[in-house]
């Protein structure tokens, strides 16, 4: 005992001692980790839920009118407002933690391509039960998407309602559980989840830096690298699949909504506010706070650049990825490279650097 | 020399350690196989993943879909009858078997202290580790003895000293001592611990740990061996590993390495533990007749015995050193890796997609790894190009067979960042890997590391 004993304050000491000697050149500024949890919930997540939820209130709003009595004028107002919402959602669609993850909010919101075929077997029976997975593919922005624009042109859409209330009664029960969903998710953010989120400051692999860093990749990766972009290019299926891109009815949406996930992507590693984009810690402050250089260039610069690099491909294509697919996809080949590229860098550099474990794998190491 | 070596194998020494070194080690196989089991990692290591990565030569081994859980069930088991020394031989035959066929079973779990314990164990099939303090003594008295060997306990010794040695060696390069990596990419992440947190994230400490590890594992065997730097090496070896588990996701391995270390106090030391033991379980008391004198009733069987503890030793010497063999980094290439004693050297990652072309249907498409693959699984293939190459294979087989193609080129397009380098293509994407075959011969497909690592 006595042997460990003195071992121990020979050991202490000596931390002690070599503390004192380097004190100048060591970071003595710990980064704020649990402040950039409070950014990313105060001026972040909790403005942008906030912004959501108001636009699927006034999405259902605006289906209800059109359903009781359709005309041109309520289509077009419904539409713009279906545009609104769906921008909406692209800034909190990589938020899947807490109750938007318990929830499943993205899979019932957003998986496309929609299945036309389904939507009309489920809306001629009165009781549908859209809480199943089965159904991702029967609602959600896809599914209002078709009802309003895959169904013909506005007045063949407005006689169609008009003709068959089934319409306008699944439009109805779409609109709700999109507006019931976001409600929930909103509501225990604001009650608890918020406390919740800031106060789950570890590194541990289930603490919320962790999980969310890799929500947001898996987001930048699979939905707007894949799922956006490289899917309806073909990437992944040999030829172009212009039916698969996002809002595919609508068909001059898609560009816009990229570029609405690719902000929101940006922002988010910004620390950009929501509202105001008022600066608070980020990830790009983070990698900056580690001095992390990748070939010479802070790593934060290249993944902006990157997305910059992504961002000056798409804003020059036309509005309908569709046609882009189908018309000169090598375009969007370039724009799934740039993408890849950013998510290299995400992926493997960022990640290693911030050391956060990848997709919350528990397994013994040595 | 030769007399030497013959006075050396005739010399017997006391039964305690072995025995004692028997119990601890059925109670940690058995624990460490209750806890994989709880965690939910059959299920979610074995059974869900539909594809399984292979060591070379190994490809037969597969997990057994539900019956899985038998396996481990059966090792657990042994574990129980090695402790009680019941059966041993059996049992620890069993338990050999049953516990490399699970490390068998998919590759993506490899870790260096389970491979320790598959060597462990066959060397244990060697040693009369049930002579003494166990069921069968008790039951067959004409086995039982209170001397043994002496080199069935410096087997156990020697072995320890090769795995910490060598990993000591194996931490002599530049990234380790030089740049501090990757421990000065790992201990930042541990910023939430009480009292040290903040401390991880200075310089200082991270080249503190780096030179004390590297000093640690090369000094810490013989600091064990000698009587009067005993004492104070087994404090090191119970703080080191109890850092290490604080630190490091790493299991049960710090247990086991300091349990481990106990081989190397004396008999008296042991003789003490086991009548704890007996006095605990109130086991009846040790028959005072058992033969002084350590008769092999078989000479030959003990010949055949040295043999294979000499060669294993032997080749963990020299296995670890087949690296020398393959051109380039073997951080960046792997090759000649694993079964080295290479403990936490790297921080490596990698994001690895696979391209198919169908040059008869004029295709190219990219595959969705998680179609096939675990997060795991993904993670670990990502860097590992003997990893790569078998997905490649498995790959074309999928969609020859699936979608009915014919001949099919896979091209991977692969970035790998090793110690906080910045990531860069890793796998030359001109090679078609269906092309390429699995084995030993060099990987002339890995391209090289843009960076040097100096050291051993």
């Amino acid at each position: 005992m006595g042997r460990f004993l003195s071992l121990f304050l020979m050991l202490s000491m000596s931390f002690a001692c070599s503390n004192e000697k380097s004190g100048d050149s060591q970071k003595q500024d710990d980064f704020d980790r649990s402040a950039m949890l409070v950014h990313w919930a105060d001026d972040y997540i909790l403005p942008a839920y906030q912004n959501y939820n108001q636009e699927v209130i006034d999405l259902n709003d605006a289906a209800n009118k059109f359903s009781n009595a359709p005309s041109l004028n309520l289509h077009a107002n419904l539409h713009a407002q279906f545009v609104k919402a769906y921008t909406a959602w692209q800034w909190v669609s990589f938020l899947e933690i807490g109750p938007a993850e318990a929830n499943s909010l993205r899979n019932f919101s957003n998986i496309y391509p929609t299945s036309a075929t389904e939507i009309e077997q489920a809306l001629v029976n009165a009781n549908y039960n859209l809480s199943l997975p089965s159904t991702f593919n029967e609602q959600g922005f896809p599914a209002i998407d078709y009802l309003l624009s895959g169904l013909g042109d506005a007045s063949t859409t407005v006689n169609q309602f008009r003709n068959n209330t089934d319409y306008g009664r699944y439009l109805s029960a779409l609109t709700e559980r999109l507006e019931a969903m976001s409600s929930q998710v909103l509501n225990i953010w604001q009650s608890s989840y918020r406390n919740e989120f800031i106060s789950n400051t570890g590194s541990s692999a289930t603490a919320s830096t962790n999980k969310l860093i890799n929500d947001f990749i898996y987001h930048f990766e699979r939905e707007l690298r894949a799922g956006k972009v490289g899917i309806p290019a073909g990437v992944f299926s040999g030829s172009p699949l212009a039916q698969n891109v996002e809002a595919y009815y609508s068909d001059s949406l898609s560009q816009t909504l990229f570029m609405e996930s690719l902000n929101a992507h940006r922002a988010f590693f910004k620390g950009s506010g929501f509202l105001n984009g008022a600066a608070g810690n980020s990830l790009e402050q983070y990698l900056n706070y580690l001095n992390i250089e990748n070939q010479g260039e802070l790593l934060s610069a290249k993944i902006s650049n990157q997305m910059a690099a992504a961002e000056s491909l798409a804003k020059v294509l036309p509005t309908s990825f569709s046609s882009v697919a189908a018309n000169s996809n090598q375009d969007l080949l370039a724009l799934y490279d740039e993408l890849q590229k950013a998510v290299v860098l995400l992926k493997v550099d960022m990640l290693q650097a911030l050391n956060v474990r990848v997709d919350y794998i528990d397994a013994d190491g040595d | 020399m030769i007399e030497k070596l013959k006075y050396y194998f005739a010399q017997s020494a006391k039964a305690e350690p072995l025995a004692a070194f028997r119990i601890f080690f059925g109670i940690m196989m058995f624990s460490s196989i209750l806890r994989f089991w709880s965690m939910g990692w059959i299920e979610k290591l074995y059974l869900q993943p539909q594809f399984h990565f292979s060591f070379y030569g190994f490809e037969w081994v597969k997990p057994l879909g539900v019956y899985t859980y038998l396996i481990f069930f059966i090792c657990a088991l042994s574990a129980v009858l090695i402790a009680l020394g019941l059966w041993y031989r059996l049992a620890i035959s069993i338990f050999w078997l049953s516990f490399t066929y699970i490390e068998l079973m998919d590759k993506t779990t490899y870790l260096n202290h389970y491979y320790f314990i598959s060597v462990l164990s066959f060397l244990l099939l060697f040693l009369p580790a049930q002579r003494y303090f166990s069921v069968d003594a008790y039951r067959r008295p004409q086995i039982a003895s209170k001397l043994i060997p002496r080199h069935s306990i410096d087997a156990i010794k020697a072995l320890l000293f090769i795995v910490y040695f060598y990993a000591g060696l194996a931490k002599i390069n530049s990234d380790w001592l030089l740049e501090a990596q990757p421990l000065a990419t790992w201990l930042p992440g541990k910023y939430d611990l009480a009292l040290i947190g903040s401390l991880l994230e200075q310089t200082w400490l991270h080249y503190t740990f780096s030179w004390g590890g590297m000093l640690y594992d090369l000094s810490i065997p013989f600091l064990l061996l000698y009587k009067p730097t005993r004492n104070f090496a087994f404090a090191l070896v119970v703080i080191f590993h109890v850092l290490t588990r604080i630190l490091f996701p790493i299991g049960m391995f710090p247990y086991i390495m300091i349990v481990s270390a106990l081989i190397f106090f004396d008999a008296s030391f042991h003789q003490r533990i086991l009548k704890f033991i007996q006095n605990i379980f109130r086991l009846p008391s040790l028959p005072t007749h058992l033969p002084t004198s350590d008769k092999q009733q078989n000479r030959a069987f003990e010949k055949v015995q040295i043999g294979f503890i000499t060669l294993l030793l032997i080749s963990q010497l020299l296995i670890p050193w087949r690296h020398l063999f393959y051109p380039g980094e073997l951080f960046w290439h792997e090759q000649g890796f694993r079964f080295s004693w290479r403990v936490m050297l790297m921080e490596k990652a990698g994001y690895t997609n696979f391209k198919i072309h169908d040059p008869q249907r004029g295709e190219t498409f990219l595959v969705d790894n998680q179609q096939f693959l675990s997060a795991f699984q993904e993670k670990q293939m990502s860097f590992q190009p003997d990893f790569i190459l078998e997905y490649a294979h498995f790959l074309e087989d999928h969609f020859c067979s699936s979608e009915n193609r014919g001949d099919l080129q896979i091209y991977a397009e692969s970035y790998v960042a090793l110690n906080g380098r910045s990531s860069q293509l890793y796998i030359n994407p001109k090679v078609d890997l269906s092309q390429e075959k699995r084995g030993w011969a060099p990987k002339t497909w890995i391209l090289p590391f843009n960076d040097t690592i100096y050291g051993l």
